[in-house]
């Protein structure tokens, strides 16, 4: 078609009829693209992660200006939203990780744990709190894994690393978990 | 497998998104339609979408505005697009669509500028961006597909997507517009509003049958043979450049 395109890639579910001068300014625009069509999402995860509104809101800026910065490496449309996953899933957990450090013995947990590391995990309240005291190479595997309920393959395809790798880790995390219970109990 | 018997939230969002394939996404229906956890997660993550929607988006894409816009436009472009904001509508413009229940939609075109409202034969030229509100008539997905003169079937709504999807709320506003190509003759865009997600894959084929029957049939075909809530159709007619 001579000189004219379809430009219908600038649709997403969840923006809102706000104006013509947007509308242009998004067919030019790749990242405003992005962050219309998944801003919604990573925000419902961030809050998820950070249990923060507020935190929230400022992770989804960040994670959008850390998706500016790699524009470059974006995949294609089906692996956009596992792409910009992982580094809202990055960005959240460095941030409990600096949180971490002043975060105070919490009783409770200890009393949650219970006996069966299994049961501890399958609950993802408890999951969570364990998986925030975790080694950092392995958190995000696990938060994945235990707290988001993806299975190891999903967990490869969101931090682009292969499912061999994703079980090593999870093992890893298990096992720290289970000498964390036993600490706790001790 | 993960060691609780629940959707992923990926999963969840992948399903929102319409990003899942047809028996994928029929799995994961019939595991929430009989699990109230993840139904409650889905939930919560509706409304937190919605809110940031509402509330974040829009600051966010003031803050997002290029520079660059400010200083490229020309006074004569600037002057359009205070126009075009003036004229475009910002309101959910309920009211005018249909008794509050029923599923429809209206239809905008934006040309030079100047917003009008584009009824079933209406004529539109190669350039014209079209947008579309729909109103879900209590439906919970939908899909917008088009099919022109020379048999191109396109799915505009989700863009590029293989399935319905899920809808928010009462209506469906979706951002951005459609440019019109040069293509000459009608044009007719479908809105495929129903209870279970539907297959891009088979709208598409039904819109090459619609295609293969030439002008006239595009024309003179206002459904699609699909199990659905509703159907909405309007055909508008394209000159030659």
């Amino acid at each position: 078609m001579p000189g004219l395109r379809r430009v219908a890639n600038i649709f997403s579910q969840d923006g809102r009829l706000a104006g013509y001068q947007t509308t242009l300014a998004l067919a030019d625009d790749p990242l405003t693209t992005l962050y219309r069509q998944y801003g919604p999402f990573i925000y419902a995860r961030c809050v998820r992660l950070l249990g923060d509104r507020a935190a929230a809101e400022d992770a989804t800026q960040e994670t959008f200006m850390r998706v500016q910065r790699h524009l470059h490496k974006a995949p294609d449309a089906s692996e956009a939203l596992a792409w910009v996953y992982r580094i809202a899933t990055n960005f959240c957990l460095n941030e409990i990780r600096d949180r971490r450090h002043r975060l105070p013995a919490d009783p409770e947990l200890a009393e949650s744990l219970g006996e069966d590391l299994g049961a501890a995990l399958a609950n993802r309240d408890v999951a969570a709190k364990i998986v925030r005291r975790s080694a950092e190479k392995l958190r995000t595997a696990a938060w994945l894994h235990y707290v988001d309920g993806l299975d190891q393959g999903e967990v490869a395809r969101v931090l682009g690393i292969s499912r061999r790798t994703v079980g090593n880790r999870i093992a890893e995390f298990t096992e720290n978990a289970r000498k964390f219970m036993a600490r706790s109990h001790a | 497998m993960t060691n609780h018997p629940h959707a992923s939230a990926l999963a969840l969002d992948e399903l929102a998104l319409g990003g899942l394939d047809r028996e994928t996404a029929a799995q994961l229906e019939a595991h929430l339609a009989s699990c109230p956890a993840c139904q409650r997660d889905q939930q919560a993550a509706a409304e937190l979408r919605d809110q940031f929607a509402r509330s974040v988006l829009p600051r966010g894409l003031a803050a997002r505005q290029p520079r660059r816009w400010v200083w490229l436009a020309l006074p004569a472009f600037a002057a359009a697009m205070v126009l075009a904001v003036a004229l475009w509508p910002r309101a959910a413009p309920i009211p005018e669509l249909a008794i509050k229940g029923d599923a429809s939609w209206q239809v905008f075109a934006n040309r030079d500028g100047q917003t009008f409202s584009v009824r079933d034969g209406a004529e539109l030229a190669a350039g014209d961006r079209i947008r579309f509100v729909v109103l879900s008539g209590g439906a919970h997905y939908v899909l917008v597909a088009s099919v022109d003169s020379t048999g191109a079937a396109t799915i505009y709504y989700p863009y590029g997507g293989e399935m319905s999807a899920a809808i928010q709320g009462e209506q469906v506003e979706p951002a951005g517009s459609i440019a019109l190509d040069a293509a000459p003759g009608p044009e007719r865009i479908y809105a495929i509003l129903s209870d279970q997600p539907v297959a891009a894959a088979d709208v598409v084929a039904q819109l090459r049958e619609v295609a293969a029957g030439g002008a006239a049939a595009i024309r003179a075909t206002p459904t699609l043979r699909l199990a659905a809530r509703a159907q909405l159709s309007l055909v508008f007619e394209k000159a030659a450049p």
